[in-house]
């Protein structure tokens, strides 16, 4: 019985690390907003740290890290926040959710070949406007980020 | 003994016959001789690996490097390539069969060539805004976030030809081309190599103090794009039909089963229609392909420039930038894409 149990364990729990790792990932309120505090702060090297390239900004695609570094960095100068954020909804990326950010070749493109099943796209509501960030799996207590729109009015 | 390059800037002047092939079958491969920080090859069809020594790259790839990124490439036929940080070039072919050559393109950030002239055809040295193509010399490519490019020689003769104007390069001696423009005066870099930061930070500054005026300027090498493949419709259009006449009178010596007459028809009448068409459809993808070169590059890198500058609150001079970006992504949309496919992006 002990020996059953022994070879047992390890397989019922490689199944539960493999549903595990299979499963989309869903984006918490909580971790959100802990990211968009992290924005909001200012804190440059954490952010930037969080977004891998290529990011899309918009209908743009920013290839080079170095871009994102530039980026992060000049909205730190612009006393950029995402002001009174609230969570409105998370979804998990579809076929269509490119048309969120733009209805182009380049982010059809973008979507097809940079995101997956760990990629949501989450709405904030915030007093400058409505953001969309394309976020990932959480990574030191944080999602990934790997672009954002916005503000939309 | 000197050795005489030609480089001919801005592809619409000089590079009607060129073809190029982002897929080709019989992709020569280059060599991963070096890595250093993080360097990223994007296959053709998009995904991405982690550049590693011994590793190789083939046409339709391209090499990304970050913050601290540096990759060695050796050709073929010897040739050295150096791609620094924050770089991006980009390695595809032109023309096919005996005709094939590589191309190398820099289309962001700083690239240097020691190019082998024993061995094969020279190779076409290509960025944003400017098309070359060499043997057997030293030099360094500076592709600016403007559009803008500079070209340092360090080994040979360089003739840079642009807008009709030609300028020859010496041992230690640059020029700068400014898209849609003739080459500035030629300068002497003696003792120390040129620093690429602070040109590119200069260029920053530049199109920062008149941001609508510098994406004109790249709009105006975009619209050079545009005019050569829209000049290539007709002609397509004309081969096309050539094409279908040739085709139509094929049937009936087809139906003639006769192995001499149908395999002469192939090699006079089919053959070179096919050949004509598809060197033209090349052309057309090749004006299409720098276009998108320049978009993703260049207006990408100024949208981003602005937008984190003016987040939320616009100024006037950045509603007009905004304005006009998104004039040149419509008109790319609907007259560019529609040659380009999913690997292309």
């Amino acid at each position: 019985m002990k020996r059953k149990l022994m070879i047992g364990l390890p397989v019922l729990l490689a199944l539960v690390f493999a549903s595990c790792a299979s499963t989309p990932y869903v984006q918490k309120e909580s971790d959100v907003l802990k990211l968009v505090r992290l924005i909001n702060e200012g804190k440059v090297t954490q952010v930037e740290g969080l977004s891998p390239a290529p990011f899309v900004l918009d209908t743009e695609t920013l290839y080079l890290e170095s871009d994102v570094t530039t980026m992060w960095n000049n909205l730190k100068a612009a006393s950029f926040r995402m002001a009174n954020a609230e969570f409105v909804e998370t979804k998990r990326v579809g076929p269509d959710s490119w048309k969120v950010f733009a209805d182009t070749f380049d982010m059809k493109n973008y979507f097809a070949k940079y995101t997956g099943k760990d990629s949501s796209i989450v709405t904030l509501d915030t007093s400058d406007g409505r953001y969309f960030l394309l976020l990932e799996r959480k990574t030191h207590g944080y999602p990934r980020i790997r672009g954002f729109k916005g503000p939309v009015k | 003994m000197k050795t005489t390059t030609k480089i001919a800037v801005f592809a619409g002047a000089v590079a009607a016959f060129l073809l190029v092939s982002v897929a080709g079958a019989a992709a020569q491969k280059a060599n991963i001789v070096y890595t250093e920080g993080s360097a990223k090859i994007k296959a053709a069809a998009g995904a991405q690996r982690v550049a590693d020594i011994g590793g190789t790259i083939v046409y339709g790839e391209s090499v990304i490097t970050g913050k601290d990124g540096l990759v060695e490439l050796t050709l073929p036929n010897g040739s050295d390539i150096r791609v620094t940080q924050n770089s991006v070039f980009s390695y595809s072919s032109t023309g096919t069969g005996k005709d094939e050559r590589s191309v190398l393109a820099t289309t962001a950030g700083k690239v240097s060539y020691k190019l082998n002239k024993a061995v094969g055809k020279p190779p076409v040295i290509q960025t944003n805004s400017m098309v070359a193509g060499v043997r057997g010399t030293e030099f360094t490519v500076f592709a600016g976030r403007d559009g803008s490019v500079l070209l340092a020689v360090t080994g040979g003769i360089v003739d840079v030809e642009s807008q009709g104007q030609t300028v020859t390069l010496n041992k230690d001696e640059a020029v700068e081309v400014t898209p849609g423009q003739a080459p500035g005066e030629k300068y002497v870099f003696l003792g120390k190599e040129l620093d690429f930061s602070n040109w590119n930070q200069g260029k920053e500054a530049i199109f920062l103090a008149d941001p609508v005026g510098g994406l004109k300027r790249a709009e105006a090498q975009l619209a050079e794009y545009q005019a050569k493949f829209d000049s290539l419709k007709e002609p397509l259009d004309k081969a096309t039909k050539e094409l279908e006449d040739a085709y139509a009178q094929y049937e009936p010596v087809k139906t003639t089963g006769d192995k001499d007459a149908i395999l002469k028809f192939q090699i006079e009448t089919l053959n070179p229609a096919k050949d004509k068409r598809h060197v033209i459809n090349q052309n057309i993808r090749y004006y299409a392909l720098n276009y998108l070169s320049v978009r993703r590059y260049v207006l990408s890198n100024m949208y981003m420039e602005m937008k984190s500058r003016y987040p939320i609150a616009r100024t006037d001079e950045a509603e007009a930038f905004f304005k006009l970006h998104a004039e040149i992504l419509a008109r790319y949309e609907e007259g560019i894409v529609p040659k380009l496919n999913e690997n292309d992006y």
